[in-house]
């Protein structure tokens, strides 16, 4: 009886794990692209902490990148959900994640979030409030948020902070970054912040922390300066 | 009897629903317009609204553990904080503006007094981080809830699992307040045909309809606009309203149009709690507007009205206390554990 009992089970068993075979099989993805987001100075890369090019000691990095669609010849042919990710570089953790897609030759993103995230109320993840990225006197994600310490800042000790946000015109502050990249396992996303440093206003405004034409153009001249590449 | 019976059924069924467990939807008073709250990412649920509840009487918000919201928004005074002037905050710190009264929230279109806020689910990051209020923040909340006794198993019963965010924080607090409809006053039982104003109510509802409807908009008493109303500026606090916000030189003066509803009880009045009777309030109109470029055009002509007048407007204004919103008990703090 026993004997017949593991006669009956074993075939069965073979049965499953060809079955779960599979299905393993199935859902693995074709390819996956492994993303790196991270800020640089003119191509270096730098962590919080650094000192920058001018003397500028930066503490504080955060940015969001969101809304990422994997293209192919001008057609869409991925579009991640819930893309939220908020990069910060105290965690350089926080910049990698890895993407099912393959088969593209463009990807276009936002820094920042969109109007209607902004409108939509209360978020998890990434976009909960208790990352500090959301004004709370004033509606709306501070899409980039730089702090440290310039030699040519007025403020305080030379202190300053960007809290780079605004989602209504005149003063919107998420930016398109559309690029052609080479479909590959590892996808660069390099944020240089430098050049915006150099053209920033420290005598006027070192402290942005409100939706306005500074805040728009900062986030313009990042946006502009951020790099995709595949390795 | 039968028609307090009758006009006590929105809520009733409200809270009847949240008690056995049945799906939970905004009511809608008849005439009234669709909310502007989506609640699809932030479905009402009995528990949910438990949690809400909880959270609005915790003086755990505040940094030093003093101040709840409900310190300025008390119940029995339709959610505002009565005869204060200007709210206050943890160490008797004074803010800058009058707490504005909170009821039927689900159709406002923005909230604070100068429209800072864009959704009903991000409103409390600004009193729990204003240094005149709590002077506190949103992280330091999470952290709070997630080491005190009970709150784990209320947020599994409300979202699912125990853990604490702020987006479940807020979520929340954002379900207690959309129960806050006040639909059942005495206005409301006319409008329903239930009852019927007196003679000097009727008068003072025809005057009201001549000089006060076109920002006071019926059904809500409100049409969520902003507009400079001729208050002389506070030099002292020199708030320029909307125009903080928005950055538009248009919108100096302008303040949000607050609710009529519960005016009764809900003193003192304006932005910054300057008059404290309603006959403050009608003189105002009759006789203080300060012109300035951004004063509304319906204000640009003076508005006349005699002591009796006055009177009649008064007492049809009083119609517009809800008594069963006012001492309704699922509003109350919830029991001591």
């Amino acid at each position: 009886m026993q004997r017949n009992e593991r006669e009956l089970t074993l075939p069965a068993m073979n049965y499953l794990f060809a079955l779960l075979f599979c299905m393993s099989v199935s859902l693995l993805p074709a390819q996956a692209a492994h993303i790196h987001a991270y800020a640089t100075c003119h191509g270096n890369k730098i962590e919080t902490g650094d000192t920058l090019p001018g003397g500028i000691a930066l503490h504080t990095a955060r940015f969001y990148l969101s809304d990422f669609i994997f293209i192919n010849q001008g057609k869409e042919i991925f579009r991640e959900k819930n893309s939220y990710h908020l990069v910060d570089l105290e965690f350089p953790e926080s910049g990698d994640w890895t993407i099912h897609s393959s088969g593209f030759d463009e990807i276009s993103f936002l820094l920042g979030t969109d109007s209607l995230t902004n409108v939509s109320g209360v978020y998890g993840g990434d976009l909960d409030p208790v990352k500090g990225m959301y004004w709370t006197w004033n509606s709306g994600y501070i899409n980039v948020k730089l702090e440290g310490f310039s030699p040519h800042s007025k403020g305080r000790n030379g202190a300053f902070g960007l809290h780079l946000g605004g989602y209504m015109p005149p003063f919107q502050t998420d930016y398109r970054v559309q690029s052609g990249v080479a479909s590959s396992e590892h996808i660069h996303i390099e944020l240089d912040v430098c050049p915006m440093f150099e053209q920033a206003d420290w005598n006027n405004h070192f402290n942005v922390m409100s939706p306005s034409a500074e805040a728009a153009r900062l986030t313009e001249l990042l946006g502009k300066s951020i790099r995709v590449y595949a390795e | 009897m039968l028609s307090k019976f009758i006009v006590s059924g929105i809520t009733a069924i409200f809270f009847l629903s949240a008690a056995t467990g049945d799906p939970i939807t905004i009511p809608l008073p008849t005439g009234w317009p669709a909310p502007q709250y989506d609640n699809a990412r932030n479905p009402l649920t009995a528990a949910g609204i438990a949690l809400g509840r909880r959270l609005f009487y915790e003086p755990l918000l505040s940094r030093d553990s003093t101040v709840s919201c409900s310190n300025c928004h008390l119940s029995f005074t339709a959610f505002t904080h009565v005869d204060h002037a200007l709210s206050h905050g943890i160490n008797d710190r004074i803010g800058t503006r009058n707490s504005p009264a909170l009821m039927n929230l689900a159709w406002s279109r923005s909230y604070m007094w100068d429209g800072a806020v864009n959704h009903l689910d991000m409103q409390a990051l600004a009193p729990i981080s204003n240094p005149a209020e709590m002077d506190f923040n949103i992280q330091g909340v999470a952290e709070r809830l997630k080491a005190a006794e009970d709150y784990r198993g209320m947020f599994e019963k409300a979202f699912g699992s125990g853990e604490i965010t702020g987006e479940r924080i807020l979520k929340a607090l954002a379900q207690f307040e959309l129960t806050l409809v006040s639909a059942n006053s005495r206005y409301d039982r006319v409008t329903a045909g239930k009852d019927t104003f007196t003679v000097q109510e009727k008068n003072g509802y025809e005057l009201f309809l001549k000089h006060c409807n076109s920002c006071h908009t019926e059904p809500l008493f409100t049409n969520y606009q902003f507009e400079n109303n001729g208050l002389k500026p506070d030099t002292i606090l020199n708030d320029q309203g909307r125009a903080g916000i928005s950055g538009n030189p248009a919108d100096e003066l302008k303040f949000k149009v607050p609710t009529l509803r519960n005016i009764e009880i809900s003193y003192p009045y304006m932005h910054d709690g300057r008059f404290k009777r309603l006959k403050d309030v009608l003189n105002h109109y009759t006789d203080g507007i300060e012109d300035s470029p951004t004063l509304s055009p319906l204000l640009k002509d003076k508005i006349q009205l005699g002591s009796r007048e006055k009177t009649d407007l008064t007492a049809f204004l009083l119609t517009l206390t809800d008594r069963e919103f006012l001492f309704n008990p699922e509003f109350r703090p919830p029991a001591p554990k």
